[in-house]
């Protein structure tokens, strides 16, 4: 749980500071619906997972299943550097 | 009966900064037009497999006025998918309807008389399509801006043209209520069954106001006739081959020049455009490209760059696609193989143009893209294009000089500008402000900018826009802006800012949280630091390429 709370904590620092957010952003705000994640960003977060995060994310992992929110991200972060570790 | 309502939206906190609050008093006196009709069920929707019985290509007739050709075609291919979203398919028919609802609202309107420009804030959807030809059926002209338009540029739009109307859908509405006003009038159906509209007796009138950077940091408005945009998507449908089964994958947002020329090339010949993409999501793209039987897909460098490295693009693709087109930027020469490669036996188009230029300049024909690596083409069929010195005299092939154009498509100049205009256009020759070589056979390789305007996502900008948005709002501050390249993701911002008065202090948060609010995601810095002092060149000049290295050096975009 703690680990995906530091990212969690990190990841919405980040987004909060790259996109157009003018109130908290918390880890279940809807990132789509909010109209924050537009290609741009999508592109500066994918980058910043990979260098930021040290996982490699493929194909099936950019889906607004697991970008809809901060917290879905932060599990797939997760998750991905779990299976690294083991 | 006119079926409209009033919706109230709640009031937002308040700004402290007193210009703001003078430009919203301004923009709270406009006439906000919110269309919502999807809740209503026209005849006008279509399913998505009732498009077999078309067969004949519309050619359109060059001397017709756009909103001529759109009502003939609307009437034509009435059962015809113009729009097809994921939730729903929307005629031809659908879209003549909204159409006439949107002109018989602006026919009643006391303000609004022919020629008056009509803003409108929406995005890519069936709406947009209804109230765009809808203000041409008026015989308005349409001044499409992004529905994420800073304060700032929205309120230059609206004094510079006069706008007393500016259309939109609720969504939108709602979410920019504190910028816009409370009060929106909602209109929902037409009125009565409209007389014929009556059409510009001149292909010369003004049909769209596309505003875009100038070169001086200054938004211009570029005045697009009729005749313009319907030579310049003539040539389109003529290269691209357009004929009558089209269905583009349309993600480019239409208020753009590269994105209008997709939308103008198909409405114009009854095609139909595949809407609802999340560029955000590079696989999806695929999918949608397969489920919708989409026969093109266009886009940026920066898109293609993100489907290469992030899908299996080219793996089981969909056998209807015929072609992918790229422009608005410079793709690189090892994606352009890779992604020509990928896609094929689809063909991939390399294009250049400008808004000034209605849209497209030139285009590279696929079968020359090994052989021609790295060019833009030769110009488009009876249109001149030219590399030229200072003198205006055609470089020797391999010298670098200024891409000209002249033919139909040029614009007739800046609205309300004929000194910047004059400085453009020369001779009717269109300066395009690009730097490039040309070869024996006429094939141009553009090679970068002769002023100081940035792409970033395929969005032109110039830096001192952002310099001028923050010293309007931090007193004491100077700001400088540069680009610089952000490895595999091309260009982003960085601004450095210093105060200019000792007891002043600035401080990035600041800045980085006024920026978050107010601009649009490709004009927010990435990189933000405060200085002491500005590096100076050897001629005492502001250094601006150290400090683009500088920002390059840190890789901030990551490390933030």
């Amino acid at each position: 749980m703690e680990i995906i709370d530091t990212i969690e904590h990190e990841l919405t620092g980040f987004i909060a500071k790259r996109a157009q957010v003018d109130y908290p952003l918390k880890p279940d705000t809807d990132l789509l619906e909010e109209g924050i994640l537009d290609s741009l960003m999508m592109m500066d977060l994918v980058a910043h997972l990979e260098s930021q995060h040290h996982v490699s994310l493929g194909d099936r992992d950019l889906s607004p299943r697991h970008f809809r929110t901060v917290s879905c991200l932060a599990a797939l972060v997760a998750q991905k550097q779990d299976s690294l570790n083991h | 009966m006119n079926s409209t309502e009033n919706i109230t939206f709640r009031t937002d906190t308040c700004h402290q900064m007193s210009d703001l609050d003078a430009i919203k008093v301004s923009l709270h006196s406009l006439s906000v037009i919110a269309l919502g009709w999807k809740n209503l069920s026209l005849d006008g929707t279509s399913t998505n497999d009732s498009c077999a019985e078309y067969s004949t290509f519309l050619q359109p007739d060059p001397a017709t006025t756009l909103g001529e050709q759109f009502l003939k075609i609307a009437q034509i291919r009435g059962s015809y998918p113009a729009v097809i979203t994921p939730e729903q398919s929307f005629s031809y028919q659908w879209i003549l309807e909204a159409a006439q609802t949107v002109r018989s609202h602006l026919e009643n309107d006391p303000n609004f008389q022919p020629g008056s420009p009509v803003a409108m804030m929406v995005n890519n959807s069936p709406e947009y399509l209804g109230i765009y030809y809808g203000i041409l059926l008026a015989q308005g002209v349409a001044v499409p801006l992004p529905p994420d338009v800073e304060i700032d540029r929205l309120a230059f739009v609206v004094d510079a043209c006069d706008i007393t109307t500016l259309m939109t859908t609720p969504d939108i509405a709602r979410r920019r209520h504190a910028d816009i006003g409370k009060k929106v009038k909602q209109i929902n159906r037409m009125s009565s069954s409209p007389l014929p509209p009556q059409f510009p007796d001149s292909g010369e009138d003004l049909a769209t106001i596309l505003f875009t950077s100038g070169s001086t940091g200054t938004p211009k408005g570029v005045m697009l006739s009729h005749k313009n945009l319907m030579s310049n998507s003539l040539s389109i449908i003529d290269y691209l081959e357009l004929d009558s089964t089209e269905r583009a994958l349309a993600v480019l947002p239409f208020c753009h020049t590269f994105g209008n020329s997709v939308l103008q090339s198909h409405v114009l010949t009854g095609n139909t455009l595949v809407l609802g993409a999340n560029i955000a999501f590079p696989g999806s793209i695929l999918q949608m490209i397969e489920q919708y039987e989409c026969t093109s897909f266009s886009a940026v460098p920066e898109v293609f760059h993100f489907l290469l490295t992030r899908t299996s693009l080219g793996e089981n693709q969909s056998p209807n696609l015929r072609y992918m087109s790229v422009a608005g930027g410079a793709l690189s020469k090892k994606d352009t193989v890779t992604l020509s490669e990928r896609i094929h036996p689809a063909k991939l188009f390399v294009m250049y143009g400008q808004t000034e230029a209605t849209a497209r300049i030139s285009y590279l024909p696929p079968d020359l893209l090994t052989e021609r690596l790295g060019s833009v083409g030769t110009g488009l069929k009876g249109h001149e294009l030219q590399v030229v010195n200072h003198q205006g005299e055609p470089v020797r092939p391999g010298e670098r000089g200024e891409i000209r154009t002249r033919g139909p498509n040029i614009t007739k100049g800046y609205w309300k500008d004929p000194e910047t205009t004059a400085q453009i256009i020369r001779q009717g020759w269109l300066y395009t402000g690009d730097l490039a070589t040309i070869d024996a056979d006429g094939f141009v390789y553009p090679v970068g900018r002769s002023n100081a305007l940035l792409k970033i996502g395929g969005h032109r900008f110039h830096p001192n826009e952002l310099e001028t948005f923050i010293q309007k709002r931090f007193t004491s501050t100077r700001a400088v802006v540069v680009g610089y390249e952000c490895s595999h993701l091309g260009t982003r911002l960085a601004l450095y800012a210093k105060s200019e008065d000792p007891d002043h202090v600035i401080s990035s948060d600041a800045i980085a949280a006024v920026c978050r609010q107010q601009l649009p995601t490709h004009k927010i810095p990435t990189y933000i630091e405060i200085v002491d002092e500005f590096p100076l060149n050897s001629s005492m000049k502001l250094d601006r390429p150290a400090l683009s290295q500088r920002a390059s050096q840190r890789n901030i975009l990551v490390a933030h």
